[in-house]
């Protein structure tokens, strides 16, 4: 980053130190232009030209800001005014510039792009009468000076440290050749945005996977599905490490949704959440057709009219079989994948979410699956949301479970993370992996609050027209997945049933 | 949004006085400026600055590279080194500022710590003491850094496993030892956004590893 080069003049400025600021008050050196060879003074008292003193106190601020504020009536001096023609260039030599006060004033950071204004009215010692006021080193930066406002201000243009030095008079300065100056600094931050690179992961390695993938299946209820690498991976040309997988089974009319988010600190996680969307699917197509036939639609039809915990468990119990197995087979396909491979399963980490729906005479009947963060969610407009699970999340960001971890595999904890619902209607049966629900649901008690839901489907459903059979909706929502969220750049998967 | 908490222990006693903290501030503003320009770390990275001499001071509290601003460092003639006093007001500070997964709140991606010192805590029992109490804040990583020849290695290693050595306490070392802490903070921001632990980058020749 550039400094500008507009710090101090020695030549210029060393002169006046002597004359005005040393004189009366030895401590301060006389020439030192550069904050970091000159340790900056407190309470340096200058004289007002009319020989009134005033004092400047250095304060340091909340955010470590060296700010520095003036204190005590700035007296203004009436002597001679108005008679000092605007100093020409050409005798900048015999001019003597004097410093109210050492410290440099450190302004606040701008960023490039945003409008910046700030107050430099406390700067000057005397409220009135300054004239010829002139700042150098501001050029590049896009900010300029507006002395009648008084302020420091305009749209930055460009990243870099800047030191600035402001020059001016007071109107009833005598000596035409006097003037004081005094130095700041503002930094101005690049525009985070610029500094994203979308570098394109490897094509020959082992388990390369696209970068973004979508898909659509249209019904009654469409099932569309998109699932886009983030900006944190492209910025490295890493992978995509979500994955997902929507399938409708047209003999039985069952929707199968599956989304999953590998795990970053596992080298082959990328791999893992592919394997774990494709088995669990694999499973439960070839377990639904067999179980899930008349008997258990009876079983439905009966827990839908008697909430019985005897048919609760029969259905449970069901689930765990059918699903609960399938999620089984993919923690066995991902361990011989590693086997093959000479890895370990953890090296394969991913999260698994996976939701089973069809319609019945008496409602449409929800099962899922969850591991790990991210969310399931059953919205329907005006009614409370329906969150089918918990999400596994630890003490702090980014710690949570994985389809991989040995634990969940004890009955009791398979049986914890399978929920299904009957419910008449819906909008949309969602699933998401965490780069979608960290930026929409802050926290898990927002992740329950309708509100926010009502939001995200507003916004969402603007975005991609999910009512009509568009064929371009699962593009359109690989675009919105583009969104831009500070901080939230993670690879971003969407399954939604609506 | 979730933040990554940084944390810099700088030694301020009497024998870093003079070059040694003026290479430390001149140090401390490269690492800014770099993390300014890697976008993870400009829109994540929240960092604090804390010195300790004979007392332990926050110059900055913990404040988003935005805007950031590299505070004046000043050290007295002489006196103590009390690191242990140091460690008592960085958990103090972690407790106030850092956050953790609630309800109703969004956690921060685990804390990192750099401690640099060039003498050896003076203050050992506390700093004994408070080597649990840190370890409870849930750091994900503690880099400490013994610089020049009278610094103790031995007394970091208790503190962490990663203790890193400078022979010098000149510009040029100063200026690698914080260009390798900006990489570091950089790795871990970007491997954060994508779920992953954090890998130390290789440290340049001035910075040697203890093992």
């Amino acid at each position: 980053m550039a400094r500008n080069a507009a710090r101090g003049n020695n030549e210029m400025s060393g002169k006046g130190d002597q004359d005005s600021v040393d004189s009366h008050n030895p401590t301060v050196p006389g020439g030192h232009s550069d904050p970091a060879d000159s340790p900056i003074k407190e309470g340096v008292v200058a004289e007002g030209e009319g020989g009134t003193p005033t004092e400047a106190k250095r304060v340091g601020s909340e955010q470590g800001v060296t700010a520095t504020q003036i204190r005590g009536p700035a007296e203004r001096t009436d002597l001679v005014a108005q008679r000092e023609a605007r100093p020409q260039s050409s005798s900048r030599d015999k001019m003597r510039a004097s410093r109210e006060t050492e410290s440099v004033c450190v302004l606040p950071n701008g960023t490039v792009g945003k409008p910046y204004s700030e107050d430099i009215s406390k700067l000057f010692l005397k409220s009135d009468g300054i004239v010829d006021c002139e700042i150098e080193g501001i050029e590049d930066s896009g900010l300029i000076l507006n002395m009648d406002d008084r302020r420091i201000e305009g749209v930055p243009q460009r990243a870099g440290d800047y030191a600035l030095v402001l020059k001016y008079r007071y109107r009833d300065m005598i000596d035409p050749r006097r003037f004081f100056e005094r130095r700041l600094s503002v930094t101005i931050n690049p525009e985070p945005r610029s500094l994203w690179k979308d570098l394109p992961s490897d094509r020959n390695d082992l388990y390369w996977k696209t970068d973004s993938e979508s898909s659509a299946i249209l019904g009654e209820k469409h099932l569309i599905a998109a699932s886009r690498r983030g900006r944190s991976h492209a910025h490295e040309g890493r992978f995509r490490d979500d994955a997902f997988r929507t399938t409708f089974l047209d003999s039985s009319g069952w929707y199968i949704a599956a989304v999953a988010d590998g795990a970053g600190s596992a080298k082959y996680s990328r791999k893992g959440s592919e394997i774990a969307c494709e088995s669990v699917t694999r499973g439960l197509v070839e377990k639904i057709n067999l179980d899930f036939g008349e008997p258990f639609q009876e079983l439905l039809a009966g827990f839908k009219n008697d909430h019985e915990d005897i048919k609760r468990k029969r259905i449970g119990d069901l689930l765990y079989a059918v699903l609960g197995s399938s999620v089984f087979e993919a923690y066995k396909d991902i361990q011989t994948e590693a086997k093959n491979n000479d890895a370990r399963i953890s090296d394969y980490a991913t999260t698994l979410l996976v939701a089973l729906c069809k319609k019945y005479d008496f409602g449409w009947f929800v099962a899922s699956y969850w591991v790990g963060d991210g969310a399931i969610g059953i919205y329907q407009k005006g009614s409370p949301i329906r969150i089918m699970g918990e999400p596994d999340g630890g003490e702090f960001a980014g710690q949570t479970r994985f389809l991989t971890t040995a634990e969940i595999w004890e009955a009791k904890e398979i049986y914890r993370r399978l929920r299904f619902e009957i419910t008449n209607d819906f909008t949309a049966l969602v699933l998401m992996t965490d780069g979608v629900s960290d930026h929409r649901f802050q926290t898990d008690s927002e992740l329950r609050t309708v509100e926010k839901w009502d939001e995200f489907w507003n916004e969402l459903s603007t975005a991609v027209n999910f009512d009509r059979s568009d064929r371009e909706a699962d593009k359109k929502l690989l675009d919105w997945l583009d969104f831009w969220s500070p901080g939230n750049h993670d690879d971003r998967t969407l399954a939604i049933l609506c | 949004m979730r933040r990554l908490p940084v944390y810099l222990l700088l030694d301020t006693s009497g024998s870093m006085k003079g070059e040694p903290i003026e290479s430390v501030r001149v140090g401390l503003q490269t690492m800014v400026s770099t993390l300014r320009q890697d976008p993870f770390a400009l829109e994540t990275v929240y960092m604090s600055v804390i010195t300790f001499d004979k007392e332990a001071k926050v110059l900055t509290p913990l404040t988003d590279i935005e805007n950031f601003h590299v505070p004046d460092i000043l050290t007295p003639e002489s006196g103590p080194t009390h690191l242990g006093a140091a460690l008592e007001l960085l958990c103090e500070r972690v407790d106030m500022e850092v956050r953790r997964n609630a309800a109703e709140q969004k956690g921060d991606w685990r804390p990192l710590l750099f401690v640099m010192t060039d003498g050896r805590p003076s203050d050992i029992r506390k700093y004994s003491e408070m080597i649990p109490e840190v370890r409870r804040r849930g750091f994900q990583r503690i880099v400490a850094c013994a610089a020049g020849a009278r610094a103790r290695e031995e007394d970091l290693k208790g503190l962490t496993n990663d203790v890193v050595c400078l022979d010098t306490t000149d510009s040029a070392t100063f200026k690698q030892f914080f260009q390798w802490v900006s990489e570091s903070v950089s790795t871990g921001s970007v491997g954060m956004g994508a779920g992953s632990g954090m890998v130390l980058p290789p440290p340049p020749p001035e910075v040697r590893v203890v093992t």
